[in-house]
């Protein structure tokens, strides 16, 4: 308990309370009261100051407002007048502002007492403000400045008093009006006519809603423009002599500033438009580079507010679509790393116990069984590995060791590693490298691993005794080797479906490989920042290895 | 051979795995004690004189790294890990664990065999190496005599040809020195090279084959891809 008052702060207390209308009106109807109060105290100081001779009028008409006191005045020998101080005339002007002062000061106790609650009736005055169209109020501040126009020949006081009073009020609705409403120009008839005119969003298409909106623009200021020449033809007939010229103009003058005002609306509103084109635009350039977190903040006032939200709503599909297909890639990888550190721990058994069946004495069929054992556990294990393999790169868990390197070299020092393989394949391998070294940043490991796949993946699947052209060429800014070979059996598949997981070019797959070469070649290529494509033409298998050269070119003359 | 003199033991949760290593263990001579967890194979460290220890990463009570922390505590004897795990972070992890090898599952047992005899001829003939005061390079289980321009790997004489011979003592005179194949050729030839890099390859291929226990996977005479060649100071 103590700790929960101990959290709340006063002053948080003293906003949140609930405000009371009746309490607000009061306080407010006190505040009027003091301004009024005020300001025919400032009327009538400016009064005495103007004009000493004021003073006589104001206190007599004070005094006949306030009761009709007789006057005890006398004059002075400096030619003013001093009221003469009798007793009873203490008591009774005594009475009547200790009443005034009392009558004030309860108001003022009133008007801080509640300023919490009166705040709150003056927002809601405001909002009743607010609601209030521009031109109305415009026309009662010109009725006010013409009733002050009217005063100056005509200086009864009553008038200046109510007039005085009139105006505190008037700028105190003013400032009310102001402060508290942002739009005080933006609420006016033709804004009310155009908005009226364009509130049809659901029902029509966006092209249709910039169109109308672009016409009822035109016509709100065609309709001003005719307002303006007629108004002024039919005033300048109508209105007397004097002054007929600049009041017959007042009509044009408001029209054009129509007509302005109308413009400027349909600017902001365009702007407005483009503004959210924009933002959808960019959401749409950063989906595409891969951001799927962007979000649009498209303000539900604006046209393009529906597909603002579908943008985002098909931005959430697609990012869970993702989320969804990446966890589902993880986990199937997962299943496969464990699955093959299961599978290694039984293959060690059947591999040392293979190798102990070797040495014992055994007729010569068992022997030739034992050799297949041994062929089969050896190709088991090397499947294995290519699978733990192919799924750490899959997942990007591979470490990379990224160097510059001459892929030229690499690509002999891979031919001289395998020349037992291309030995044995039976194949002739026209092999084309420059002495010029071409060096890209790649993991050389990695890089070898891929054209020792690429190698063998030929000479399982070759015609015997066809050709393997290799070559390396560096264009544009590009080192690719390629790899071209004809293929022992019809190749059925696209060169990119060849690149999946567990493909091979023979369906029933008879020969050595565990499927995954290309795959591996692939996923290695690519981890190291490189292309790797396959093509296939008929028979002819082709596969191409691409990086980016180090320093854009050849470079030259390296010792 | 002197192979019945030494005790090995063999730690894996496995029991035919255990069984296989003992069976190709003990045809070469060797005397093998089995442990089937880390706790078994702590108390057979503490009571018998052992030479050289076999265990398997992950085993129930005790995991291998755990166990191989605690007996190189109190010994130093020569460890070889057995583990599933192929990645090179797990591989540097059970080296620094105070492991002298690595070896990851599935393995071949006959490479299991000259990877126990080259631990324990290390672990046994480094001290009279020294002792002898032979103008020598030693570089793990390899010793090159620059005065016979021999190499011995495991004690053992290999068979170089002459060229093979230089291209061993320039690469062992600078351990982990990366030499194009065009350096080696201009140094051991003296002729400036023109295309002849796959000579050297060639050449560096059949070294590798005579010297490495896996020529697959090479632990001294290694390829720097794209750039030469090295040889790796253990």
């Amino acid at each position: 308990m103590v700790t929960n008052s101990r959290s709340i702060d006063p002053g948080e207390l003293l906003r949140s309370r609930p405000t009371n209308t009746f309490k607000g009106l009061i306080s407010w109807l006190c505040l009027l009261f003091i301004l009024c109060a005020v300001s025919l105290l400032l009327v009538f100081a400016v009064m005495v100051l103007v004009s000493p001779g004021m003073t006589e009028y104001a206190t007599d008409s004070v005094h006949e407002f306030a009761g009709s006191v007789p006057r005890h005045l006398e004059e002075t020998p400096d030619g003013g007048y001093v009221e003469i101080q009798a007793p009873e005339l203490v008591y009774e002007y005594g009475v009547k502002i200790v009443s005034a002062v009392a009558v004030m000061l309860t108001a003022l106790i009133l008007v801080f007492a509640f300023r919490q609650d009166r705040r709150a009736f003056e927002a809601i005055v405001a909002r009743w403000l607010g609601w209030v169209w521009m031109e109305a109020k415009l026309i009662i501040i010109a009725c006010f400045l013409v009733f002050l126009l009217s005063l100056m020949g005509n200086s009864s006081t009553p008038l200046i008093f109510t007039a005085g009073v009139l105006g505190v009020l008037l700028l105190y609705f003013l400032c009310l009006d102001v402060g508290r409403n942002r739009r005080f120009f933006g609420h006016n008839i033709i804004h009310s006519v155009l908005l009226r005119i364009n509130d049809f969003h659901k029902m029509t298409t966006f092209q249709q809603r910039a169109l109308r909106r672009a016409y009822s623009v035109i016509g709100v200021c065609a309709a001003l423009i005719a307002f303006g020449l007629f108004g002024y033809g039919i005033l300048i007939n109508l209105l007397p002599p004097p002054h007929r010229d600049k009041l017959a103009l007042t009509v044009p003058f408001v029209s054009v500033v129509g007509v302005i005002g109308a413009v400027w609306w349909y600017i902001l509103s365009l702007k407005r438009d483009l503004r959210d084109w924009n933002l959808l635009m960019d959401q749409i350039t950063e989906m595409y580079g891969g951001n799927l977190d962007a979000v649009n903040h498209v303000p539900p006032t604006s046209n393009l507010y529906d597909c603002a939200m579908q943008l985002n709503m098909i931005r959430t599909g697609v990012q869970k679509a993702v989320e969804e297909g990446t966890k589902a890639d993880r986990t199937k990888i997962e299943l496969i790393t464990n699955v093959s550190h299961d599978i290694k721990t039984p293959l060690t058994s059947v591999i040392s116990y293979v190798e102990l069946l070797k040495k014992e004495e055994l007729s010569p069929a068992a022997k030739d069984y034992v050799d297949i054992l041994s062929q089969k556990t050896q190709r088991l294990s090397v499947i294995v590995q290519d699978v733990f393999e192919v799924s750490k790169a899959a997942t990007g868990n591979i470490s990379l060791n990224l160097d510059d390197l001459d892929i030229g070299r690499l690509l002999k020092q891979t031919f001289v590693e395998m020349e037992e393989v291309i030995e044995h394949s039976k194949l002739q391998f026209r092999v084309d490298i420059p002495d010029t070294p071409m060096l890209v940043h790649a993991d050389g490991q990695r890089l070898y691993r891929v054209f020792q796949n690429l190698i063998r993946n030929c000479t399982q699947y070759s015609l015997e005794g066809s050709r393997v052209y290799v070559s390396l060429v560096a264009q544009s800014g590009l080192a690719s080797a390629s790899i071209r070979n004809v293929s022992k059996t019809e190749i059925t598949m696209k060169g990119e479906d060849l690149t999946a997981r567990f493909v091979r070019g023979d369906q029933n797959r008879t020969t050595e490989g565990s499927g995954l070469g290309l795959s591996i070649a692939k996923s290695f290529t690519e981890a190291c920042g490189g292309r790797f494509f396959v093509r296939t033409d008929g028979d002819l298998f082709v596969a191409t290895v691409q990086f980016p050269l180090v320093g854009g070119e050849t470079i030259k003359g390296m010792a | 051979m002197d192979n019945e003199s030494k005790n090995i033991l063999v730690v894996d949760d496995d029991r035919e795995i255990v069984r296989a290593i003992a069976l190709t263990l003990e045809s070469e001579g060797y005397t093998v004690l089995k442990a089937y967890d880390g706790m078994e194979a702590l108390d057979l460290v503490a009571t018998k004189n052992i030479h050289l220890i076999i265990i398997d990463v992950m085993m129930p009570r005790l995991d291998g790294l755990s166990a191989i922390m605690r007996i190189r505590e109190g010994k130093n004897l020569p460890i070889i890990v057995l583990s599933a795990k192929s990645e090179n972070s797990d591989k540097i992890l059970g080296l620094s664990m105070g492991a002298d090898d690595y070896v990851t599952k599935p393995f071949n047992p006959m490479e299991l065999a000259a990877r126990v005899k080259s631990q324990l001829r290390r672990y046994t003939s480094l001290g009279d190496i020294n002792s002898q005061g032979e103008n020598v390079i030693i570089n793990g289980r390899l010793r090159f005599n620059l005065d016979e321009h021999v190499l011995y790997a495991d004690d053992e004489p290999i068979k170089l040809t002459a060229t093979e011979t230089k291209i061993v003592e320039l690469l062992m005179r600078n351990p982990g020195r990366i030499f194009p194949a065009e350096e080696i050729y201009s140094k051991i030839w003296n002729e400036s090279a023109y295309s002849t890099e796959n000579t050297v390859m060639v050449h560096i291929r059949r070294i590798r084959e005579k010297i490495e226990i896996n020529p697959s996977e090479p632990e001294y005479l290694k390829v720097v891809w794209g750039i030469g060649y090295k040889f790796e100071k253990h």
